[in-house]
């Protein structure tokens, strides 16, 4: 009696999970034109204020996966030969370039992108920029009072390595995130190599703890546990909109991001994919996005929202990525030794 | 000859074949195609840079010092709530799986809440600004995180126990503690070396904590996550990754070099069981016991009254204002809480099934193969699951077999991460059972598979139970397991408590993690109500 009704009840489960199994394939087929897939890399509530502007506008439903960039590029890359997405949204152009090196991005120039500056647009076509932000440093005055008195806030990168800061900054792990080499590579190259690892030398040390997400830097900060963090601008900005007692600093000579879109070559829906970029860099969406993420838009038409840092104020180096791509081993064995 | 008998069960034979296809696809053949992802170039890398050298060596220390410490506070809770029987024992049994729903990230933010530099413990009440971050402050979070593991293995091995070779040492003379020493702690010997393996296994393999609290401190089962999320390199995650298997075969290998094969350790069918007093513990140890135990559960409910006041106030840490805006907010992510809740059942399924018919057939049946499907079955324990994820996105997309994007992947996934859990709880359980009860069944003439249920089953349903329990709770938390493997139509929660956090929504993630968190245990509480009782309490008892 017992075991047929435990046997009853393990059949049970196992037949209601057929759906489950079958629902992979089925779902595949039943892919309509009134769709589109976005592997997403801008947060969770951009991801849902593009899809739902978007559907407003075309009736498409946008769905989204969002996820950190390197995992979307190694999905894509992975994805290749049945690619599962259409579109790839967000961070920086080096990200996009991995994928598009692999073959697994389509081309695509939107005519919206027309007017856009330079930078933003891939001479290979592959990704069209449509936001810039900043590295700059996040400070949260609370605790930067009740530690360093009346201590001016730090202007520069050279007031941040201010030996009294010791172990009240955070900076994101270069070597677990593209972004925090960013800030490396911005020091090497606006000092020259030399000089800019003397600055790195002096820094490291200061350094409370080294996360290994981009995310952390701005929490930390703003939850009261360090007193200064390096982070983009934008990221910044949310914690502060949001009410954390962040104050933002933008050092001069400082590297900016421009983030991308692109399409995936031999999506599912690529005829949606090509209105759905061309929607991102209409004016309309990107007023909504950069008030929502405090970016900086690329689309001319666009006024500035307002609790945005504006880019052009902004002293930016001439970033060299292609340098920044070939010094990385190098460069990264090196900061392990300065890091010890 | 048993391997004859075995076969000639129809029930068994299919079971086997099932098991052996299910292992094959799912665990050897993944972590085959995991295992030729890193080019040679990564190997040389991982092997020479300082960074890599330093965290392996932290991973060892971290994993030696953590399993210690977590092993014995397992032990010395589950020995108070079953011997030691502190008041409220029922209640203090619930507090460690509790733990287990705790959802990375967020259960990190509020342990850095208690005991950070601005802690509500830390700073608050002892007015020290002192970080948690490093190697110290990760001791502390691996002990706390991973001794439920072994207060769950230790707790049914010491209520298996009985009491009647106690209560024979106490007549003879022996003192409480010296009955301890020589009678309860050698009997549980075997259930606290399989603690000790599986919180091993845990702490090299989890990334959470050492992401939030190691702060200098780098271990590799960060670097599986970071190398592929932070710069697309999947070979350097799955070298990170593989590297981890050499120590865990050699844990692996210790634990069953201590406690070898076992019917010295056999209570179950002893005579006798059942007989046993209840002043195993004289009063100031009684007294020792329930303060200990009121200490652990007091912060672990510490840690969970944090994040509820997290979900219902405006800002967490920032502003104290009260508010029912973020559970509005996570109440909408209605499709990833069901998908949450229904996966993680059904893996529990599965890995309750599989554990059984793994142990069974390799302990009791000496199937062909056993010693292969017993190291298949434990394999999984010793990678990250963050790779086990990684291994079945690579090897499942495209042919032979295109499970990408399916509910599918994730069951298993989860299956296959917790099968090892499940797998040791019931061969311990299997362990104590005699022989000769099996014997017995045969010679009145019961096939094997009508011993497997009717005999072996009922006395180990604690242990399948548990299993089922570990898995469901443990499944919907987890994000290392899935990460990923969400795809469009199968979203997660745990996922989406990930990005609400990382843009710094916290009291959002909050509140949808006590959501989560309420539904896992209504949802036990219904299980428990649909399978019966009796079969239930097993595992909470």
């Amino acid at each position: 009696m017992k075991r047929s009704i435990i046997i009853a009840a393990f059949l049970a489960v196992l037949v209601s999970a057929v759906p489950t199994f079958a629902k992979g394939s089925q779902e595949q087929q039943k892919a309509q034109e009134k769709e589109l897939l976005v592997y997403s890399i801008v947060n969770e509530a951009e991801s849902k204020l593009f899809g739902d502007l978007f559907k407003e506008e075309t009736g498409i439903t946008v769905n989204y996966l969002r996820a950190a960039s390197g995992e979307l590029v190694n999905r894509i890359i992975a994805e290749k030969d049945a690619p599962k997405a259409d579109i790839l949204l967000g961070g920086p152009a080096s990200f996009h370039i991995q994928a598009a090196d692999k073959g697994a991005l389509a081309t695509y120039e939107s005519p919206v992108a027309a007017q856009f500056p330079a930078y933003a647009k891939d001479p290979d076509r592959h990704w069209t920029g449509f936001y810039v932000t900043a590295l700059g440093i996040g400070v949260n005055e609370k605790r930067f009072k009740e530690k360093f008195g009346d201590t001016p806030l730090p202007k520069t990168w050279e007031d941040l390595a201010n030996p009294r800061f010791k172990g009240e900054i955070v900076v994101t792990d270069p070597a677990a995130s593209s972004t925090a080499y960013l800030f490396v590579q911005t020091q090497l190259q606006r000092l020259g190599w030399d000089a800019g690892w003397s600055y790195l030398e002096k820094l490291a040390p200061l350094v409370g703890q080294f996360p290994s997400s981009g995310g952390a830097p701005p929490q930390l900060v703003g939850s009261g546990e360090y007193s200064l963090g390096v982070a983009y601008v934008h990221a910044l900005a949310t914690y502060r909109e949001k009410g954390f007692p962040v104050k933002l600093i933008v050092p001069p000579q400082t590297a900016g991001e421009v983030g991308v879109v692109s399409a995936v070559k031999g999506g599912p829906n690529p005829d949606n994919a090509k209105r759905f970029i061309d929607f991102v860099l209409s004016q309309k969406a990107q007023t909504a996005f950069a008030k929502e993420s405090l970016t900086v838009p690329l689309n001319p038409a666009v006024a500035l929202p307002p609790g945005a840092v504006d880019v052009s104020s902004i002293d930016l180096i001439k970033y060299d990525s292609k340098l920044a791509g070939d010094q990385r081993d190098a460069v990264l064995a090196r900061w392990q030794k300065v890091v010890k | 000859m048993r391997l004859s008998r075995a076969l000639r069960d129809p029930f068994l034979v299919v079971a086997y074949l099932v098991l052996v296809a299910f292992l094959g696809l799912f665990v050897v053949y993944p972590l085959a195609r995991a295992a030729l992802t890193p080019r040679p170039s990564d190997w040389a890398k991982l092997l020479s840079s300082p960074r890599w050298i330093a965290a392996m060596e932290h991973t060892l220390a971290m994993t030696v010092l953590s399993t210690v410490t977590a092993t014995a506070m397992g032990y010395a809770y589950a020995y108070g709530v079953t011997k030691g029987r502190v008041p409220g024992a029922r209640l203090f049994s619930l507090v460690p799986f509790l733990y287990l729903v705790s959802p990375p990230f967020v259960g990190g933010l509020a342990f850095t809440l208690l005991l950070g530099r601005k802690g509500i413990v830390t700073h608050g009440l002892l007015g020290l600004d002192v970080s948690i971050y490093g190697w110290g402050g990760l001791w502390l979070a691996q002990t706390l995180s991973f001794f439920p593991i072994s207060f769950i293995i230790c707790r049914s091995a010491l209520a298996n126990l009985g009491g009647a070779l106690e209560t024979a040492a106490r007549g003879m003379g022996a003192g409480r503690f010296r009955v301890f020493r020589t009678v309860s702690l050698p009997l549980t010997a075997p259930a606290i070396a399989q603690a000790a393996l599986f919180c091993a296994l845990s702490v090299m393999s989890d990334f959470g904590n050492p992401m939030l609290i190691g702060g200098r401190y780098r271990v590799l089962a960060t670097e599986v996550y970071t190398q592929l999320s932070g710069w697309a390199d999947a070979g350097m995650s799955a070298a990170a990754g593989l590297i981890l298997l050499a120590p865990a075969l050699v844990v692996f290998a210790l634990q069953r070099a201590a406690t070898g094969a076992g019917e010295r350790y056999a209570t179950v069918g002893s005579r006798g069981r059942g007989i046993g007093r209840d002043d195993d513990v004289s009063p100031p140890a009684r007294l020792a016991l329930a303060a200990f135990c009121g200490i652990v559960a007091v912060f672990v409910l510490a840690q969970f009254a944090v994040i509820a006041y997290g979900a219902l106030t405006r800002i967490w840490s920032v502003d104290g204002t009260f508010t029912l805006a973020h559970l509005g907010a996570a109440s909408k992510y209605g499709r990833e809480i069901k998908d949450s809740l229904a996966f993680p059942a059904l893996a529990a399924s599965l890995c309750a099934a599989a554990s059984l018919a793994s142990a069974f057939l390799v302990q009791r049946c000496r199937a062909p193969l056993a010693p292969v499907i017993d190291l298949a079955t434990i394999l999984p324990a010793a990678i990250p699951h963050t790779l086990v994820g990684l291994a079945f996105a690579i090897s499942f997309n495209g042919k032979p077999l295109d499970l990408a994007g399916s509910g599918a992947i994730l069951v298993v996934a989860m299956a296959v991460s917790y099968l090892p859990f499940g797998y040791r709880a019931v061969m311990a359980a299997l362990a104590q059972v005699k022989p000769s009860i099996d014997d017995a069944a045969a010679a009145l003439g019961a096939s094997r598979s009508r011993a497997l249920f009717d005999v072996i089953l009922p006395i180990v349903r604690g242990a399948v139970a548990a299993a089922f329990v570990f898995a469901f709770i443990v499944g919907t938390g987890t994000m290392s397991a899935v990460i990923f493997l969400v795809s469009f139509k199968t979203p997660l929660a745990s996922v989406t408590i990930l990005n609400l956090a990382e843009m710094g929504s916290w009291s959002d993630a909050a509140a949808l993690a006590s959501i989560l968190c309420v539904l896992a245990f209504a949802g036990l509480a219904a299980v428990r109500l649909l399978a019966g009782r009796r079969f239930f309490q097993a595992a909470f008892r």
